[in-house]
């Protein structure tokens, strides 16, 4: 899930949000109508929340997040819309390669700044398979500075991941550092230049999710602590909840909500998804 | 009002963490370090076609997933319960209300079965690689865009994808019943739930016996009626249990002998993936063995039933078993014997027909003398550079039987005897047919053997 701006960059008609917030939507539209999907079980980083459980996509399978989209509700009348594409392969047992280019638009009563924000690449590698022990998972992430909201610093993120299965729900423990080059509020041109990505110093939270297994639907819910880039912001405390569900073997669908109740940006946001998944040959 | 509700989630977080934390420590003497992961399915045109063509059908199977599920779970976690939890209640409740109206998709197990996959995820995931194997054959024999040729390929492309992964794979050889019922543990699952493991026993006739009229019928209609008598027989196992219901294991190669016969290694695995699926539960059922060595068994019994020497007997001898033990005791064959299908007899004509559509060139030679280790004479053919081609064409397969069971399939010769064969022989058997084929050139072999089997291709008739 992408980082909330804390300003907007440069001036737009507003309603070439609208037109966006359509394409959107016409996106997601499309995509349900066709014929495929993936795994309502195994959740991923913004899909539907933040917490991701430490099992990696399958050995060589390919996950397509073709139109996963977000939108915050800020303060000001202010809108933030992120779409996520992104694929997921695995590359190795227990190993998955994510390649993801996150499209931003901010939406403001005067301004408007929209374009490519970043481009990430990250690997997540899970050590086991849950046992008496749980499962864990690190993953490594290279967010580049691509893009108009790409800002101009290369950040690096790791991060340590814990499933715990219970027979009645599931928890997550998520945990991460981002090393890099902290923004500054004085300094528009650091501020602003990484207005879509998705960036925290730290961040730690845990989620609880339990499974209708016979309705292949899943509902969950988190609540997580982050320090943001920008020198100065004080910790902001959010908490969300959602759904993933499977539509067919192929398709899956997810939805959440959240709101950020504390820290510089406070904001309701939804998030909306879909994922297809096919295997190589 | 912020603060407050800064420090809720404070303290939420941080309480939640502990729990986790709490959660994730490990009872010591108990943690176990597992390395098994998944693997996704091959892809390919045919995925999913099955569940396309054969909707009810492929329904059923994912009711299957929570027969199983659940019986694991409950038999390890509620050792103590009484016999009615899983003979009463969850016997009614799978099947009078999941049999008849069964998941629209696959289960994810481990959300119900989810003390029994921490114990055991080696396990797990060999069964679910089988189950793989399992719905991507239905797959390629339900995709009617494939001629019975390219179904073949496919499924030994498919066979050779599913064997490479040799830790989770079931061994392709057979292992005799001493493995699922000369163990310690043996028969205590069947002994206190008759009821529930004829119910399992009634999933696995259902699941190889679909195969049989998948292969055995000669047009799409044919096999949605076969497929639809099939589905129907195993609601009837379900009508009077467990006195309706299979009393022994049902085997692949009594259930669906053609299907079998056209690939004996795939049914091979499936046999092996069902008895270890009784030895778990007997291992999980059996109060000897203390919950602090369930995983040890389990793993010994995953390990032997993986490895090619454990317990190994000839297909031969599988096959004999197989008949031995009664198939009207296993819920009966697929597709009865006597249906038209199965009715059709390799002739002269038929040999040298098959031979013509496969552009092999082969020259009658008159008739020599006979092999000492065959009844009847060969029909002898010349095929380029001096290969030969020798079919023996019997009354019937019981005939070819009598025959052909005496021979080491690799030399052939009997088991007491040294051929001096010309070239490297192979056997073909198929229904009334035996052929030897006496060649070096392994590309010419393939072709033959595709043009000799199986029986009832759609241009027989």
């Amino acid at each position: 899930m992408p980082h909330v701006p804390s300003s907007p960059a440069e001036h737009v008609r507003r309603h070439a949000g609208r037109r966006m917030a359509l394409v959107v939507v016409l996106m997601l539209s499309a995509s349900s109508t066709l014929d495929a999907q993936t795994d309502f079980y195994n959740t991923s980083l913004g899909r539907p929340i933040r917490m991701e459980d430490a099992v990696p996509v399958e050995y060589r399978a390919v996950e397509l997040n073709l139109a996963p989209v977000r939108l915050d509700f800020m303060s000001q009348d202010t809108r933030f819309w992120s779409l996520h594409p992104e694929a997921t392969i695995g590359i190795l047992p227990r190993t998955q390669l994510q390649l993801a280019m996150p499209l931003a638009y901010v939406d403001a009563p005067e301004t408007s700044t929209r374009g490519v924000a970043g481009l990430d690449v990250s690997v997540m590698h899970a050590f086991n398979m849950e046992t008496s022990i749980p499962a864990l998972a690190v993953a490594g992430d290279i967010s580049l500075p691509v893009g108009p909201l790409g800002g101009n610093a290369t950040y690096g993120t790791v991060k340590g991941i814990v499933t715990r299965t219970l027979p009645w729900a599931r928890f997550h423990g998520n945990a991460q550092f981002t090393a890099g080059p902290s923004t500054s509020s004085d300094d528009p041109a650091t501020s602003t230049a990484n207005d879509g990505r998705d960036l925290s110093r730290w961040l730690a939270g845990i989620a609880v999710d339990k499974t209708l297994a016979l309705h292949s639907l899943l509902v969950t819910a988190e609540s997580f602590a982050e320090q943001p880039i920008n020198s100065g912001s004080s910790v902001a405390w959010s908490a969300g909840a959602g759904i993933r569900y499977q539509l067919d073997p192929r398709w899956t669908m997810d939805a959440g909500i959240g709101r950020r109740f504390s820290g510089d940006n406070r904001a309701w946001y939804v998030t909306l998804g879909s994922a297809y998944s096919l295997g190589l040959r | 009002m912020m603060r407050a509700c800064r420090f809720t989630f404070a303290r939420g977080l941080v309480a939640c963490g502990s729990l986790l934390v709490a959660l994730s420590i490990p009872r010591i003497g108990h943690a176990q370090w597992s390395t098994a992961y998944h693997q996704f399915y091959r892809q390919a045109s045919h995925n999913w076609e099955f569940r396309r063509n054969y909707p009810a059908a492929d329904r059923l199977f994912n009711a299957f997933d929570y027969g199983h599920a659940i019986l694991y779970e409950t038999l390890f976690t509620e050792p103590n319960a009484p016999t009615s939890r899983l003979e009463e209640r969850e016997y009614d409740f799978i099947t009078q209300r999941l049999l008849v109206k069964p998941p629209r998709l696959p289960l994810e197990e481990s959300v119900i079965e989810v003390e029994y996959a921490k114990l055991v995820p080696e396990a797990k995931e060999m069964f679910e690689w089988a189950h793989i194997l399992h719905r991507q054959v239905y797959d390629i024999w339900a995709d009617e865009r494939l001629s019975p040729e390219s179904k073949d390929r496919e499924v030994n492309r498919l066979l050779k994808h599913y064997l490479a992964r040799r830790k989770a794979a079931f061994s392709a050889r057979p292992k005799d019943m001493h493995l699922m019922e000369g163990q310690p543990y043996s028969l205590a699952f069947r002994r206190r739930y008759p009821k529930f493991n004829g119910l399992i026993w009634a999933y696995h006739w259902l699941q190889v016996g679909l195969y049989e009229p998948l292969v055995t019928a000669k047009s799409s209609e044919a096999r949605r009626a076969g497929v639809d008598a099939a589905v129907a027989r195993f609601r009837g196992m379900l009508a009077d249990p467990p006195r309706s219901m299979p009393t022994i294991m049902p085997m692949t190669a009594a259930v669906a002998p053609e299907f079998s016969r056209r690939y004996p290694e795939i049914a091979i695995i499936f046999d092996n993936l069902h008895a270890m699926h009784d030895v778990i539960s007997d291992v999980l059922a059996d109060s000897a063995v203390p919950r602090s060595r369930k995983r040890t068994e389990i793993l010994r019994a995953v390990a032997r039933y993986r490895d090619d020497t454990s317990s190994v007997t000839t297909v031969a001898e599988w096959r004999d078993m197989a008949e031995e033990m009664g198939v009207e005791h296993m819920g009966g064959r697929a597709v009865p014997v006597g249906t038209p299908s199965l009715r059709t007899l390799w002739t002269p004509e038929l040999v040298e027909r098959r031979l013509r559509n496969a552009n092999i060139d082969a020259r009658p030679l008159p008739p020599g003398g006979r092999h000492i280790f065959m009844s009847i004479p060969a029909r002898t053919y010349e095929l380029a550079g001096g290969d030969e081609l020798q079919v023996f064409l019997y009354p019937d397969s019981a005939s070819r039987t009598n025959d052909t069971s005496k021979l080491d399939r690799q030399r052939v010769a009997p088991s007491n005897m040294m051929i001096k064969w010309r070239a490297q022989p192979s056997l073909v058997v198929d229904g009334n047919l035996a052929a030897i084929i006496i060649t070096n050139d392994e590309a010419r072999r393939q072709r033959l053997r595709d043009a000799l089997s199986p029986l009832d291709k759609p241009n027989d008739h």
